[in-house]
């Protein structure tokens, strides 16, 4: 026969306690979603919360915003702060993963989802002071906080496929859904560039458009994108079997991330202007602009800023080095 | 009492090293780190970057942590951190971050809706060339009162951009 304290201390009481003085805690939260039961029971930032990673004591405080690792990153997928989204779109968003979101992984309502590390019960919990995975334990040789630590999964190499500091998954949408967010946020996107009163941004969406939908691009920071190419530009379409391109080929890159709650943003939109020969045989003549959502103009091969385009130069003739540094759109979204 | 004061000596001097290598690390991560991240998709680690940078007095870093707070990118969504750190350049004279805080004021994002503020900020943008920012202050100008131009016009002879 259990004793009442032992039963007290039972997995079948404790969540229900923690999932009280969490909801409490939670009531002065603030945001779109506050008032709601669910986004306030896991707001991990409640004073409540005995988690609270936002504690100021808390050596380990992933929401520290200069914290590369912080789990509220909005591009984390994991990340347990997310409380109604606030990507910069307020008129478009990916209903699907919206939904998604409202099954976050910390619902202390969940008590049984494995996931769960607000869960008392859960033996994943990193909260427990007995868990030797406590990466709260600043002895503990796990302790994803310890900068020494080599399998440290907030170092901040992007590389780390375990890295939650590293850049977010592509996240996948289906055709439909990647057509109306683009449709949705193409004015928000041509609004963006304008500002930079630059020539290609002005008027790129006039040019022929060589994919299907917006699509993920890896080598873009997994935004989605879609291929621009102006009336010089035109064999582009032949793909691997253009040859290099002429003196006025431009190609523009517009895009936009994905967030995991389903919101979307706008992203730099990406251009490559061919210039006469021996312009730059180093870039292969081509001159690599990037235009930031606020209108900044990051740099022209050549021109001011040349060395933020630099990485720009250099994964495109790794990457493409068959194609006159063309990175080609993906057989299943291309135009033909 | 050799060992002692053997220790008070190794302790600062390692305690020094430290704060130096630290420093140095900071020192070392350039705008072009922060852009490389960005272009990666890692939003946190661009802000690590450009944080320090911002804080720091670097206009274009200032600017693109505005950006990061603007889109929600890395950092929780904060339209107000983003118009704060808009000012900052905005005050220097950077003309992108003078056309977006004028923008912000006139949708009221992040800062009380002003159109008064508004022109001011579009109109130093445009004196710096900036053509998108001109045809937003024609806009606003249609839509102020012959008072509130005057207004604008006298923030405008009283501003000086901050070294």
């Amino acid at each position: 026969m259990r004793s009442r304290r032992t039963r007290l201390l039972s997995t079948s009481v404790i969540p229900f306690v923690v999932f009280m003085g969490v909801a409490v805690g939670g009531m002065d939260a603030t945001g779109p979603l506050a008032g709601s039961p669910v986004y306030a029971a896991c707001n991990p930032c409640a004073v409540a919360n005995p988690c609270s990673p936002c504690a100021a004591a808390n050596p380990c405080n992933p929401c520290a915003v200069a914290n590369p690792c912080s789990p509220c990153a909005a591009s984390n997928p994991c990340n347990p702060c997310a409380a109604g989204g606030g990507g910069a779109s307020l008129a478009c968003a990916v209903p699907r993963l919206q939904a998604a979101a409202r099954c976050n992984p910390c619902a202390v309502t969940k008590s049984c989802s494995p996931c769960n590390p607000c869960a008392a019960a859960n033996p994943c919990n990193p909260c427990a002071a007995a868990n030797p995975c406590n990466p709260c334990g600043a002895a503990n040789p796990c302790n994803p906080c310890a900068a020494a630590n080599p399998c440290n999964p907030c170092a901040a190499a992007a590389c780390n496929p375990c890295s939650p500091c590293g850049a977010a998954g592509a996240i996948e949408l289906t055709d439909a859904e990647a057509t109306e967010v683009y449709d949705c946020l193409l004015k928000e996107m041509q609004a963006a560039y304008a500002k930079s009163d630059n020539e290609v941004a002005l008027g790129y969406t006039a040019w022929r458009r060589f994919s299907k939908r917006a699509y993920p691009s890896a080598t873009h920071g997994n935004r989605h994108v879609q291929n621009y190419a102006n009336e010089a530009a035109k064999s582009y379409g032949a793909y691997e079997e253009a040859g290099p391109m002429p003196d006025g080929a431009k190609l523009a890159k517009d895009s936009f991330s994905v967030m995991a709650d389903g919101s979307v943003s706008v992203g730099p939109l990406f251009i490559m202007e061919k210039m006469p020969a021996d312009w730059n045989p180093d870039s292969g003549d081509w001159r690599y602009t990037m235009i930031m959502p606020d209108g900044s103009v990051f740099g022209a091969t050549k021109g001011k800023g040349a060395a933020k385009v630099e990485f720009c130069v250099g994964c495109h003739i790794a990457v493409a080095s068959e194609t006159d540094s063309l990175m080609l759109v993906p057989g299943e979204y291309r135009v033909k | 009492m050799a060992g002692l004061a053997r220790h008070s000596i190794i302790v600062p001097v390692v305690a020094f090293s430290l704060v130096l290598a630290t420093s140095r690390l900071a020192a070392g991560q350039d705008f072009a780190d922060g852009l490389a991240a960005y272009d990666a998709g890692d939003y946190a680690s661009s802000l690590a970057v450009w944080l320090p940078l911002a804080e720091a007095g670097n206009s274009e870093a200032q600017l693109a942590v505005a950006g990061l707070y603007l889109s929600g990118l890395g950092v929780a969504r904060r339209p107000e951190e983003a118009a704060r750190w808009y000012g900052h350049a905005a005050a220097a004279g950077d003309p992108v971050a003078q056309l977006n805080l004028g923008d912000l004021y006139a949708r009221g994002v992040g800062v009380p809706a002003d159109p008064i503020r508004a022109y001011l900020w579009f109109s130093l943008a445009a004196e710096q060339g900036r053509a998108w920012a001109a045809r937003r202050c024609d806009e606003i100008s249609r839509r102020l009162t012959p008072r509130q131009l005057a207004a604008a016009r006298a923030l405008i002879a009283r501003h000086q951009p901050r070294e």
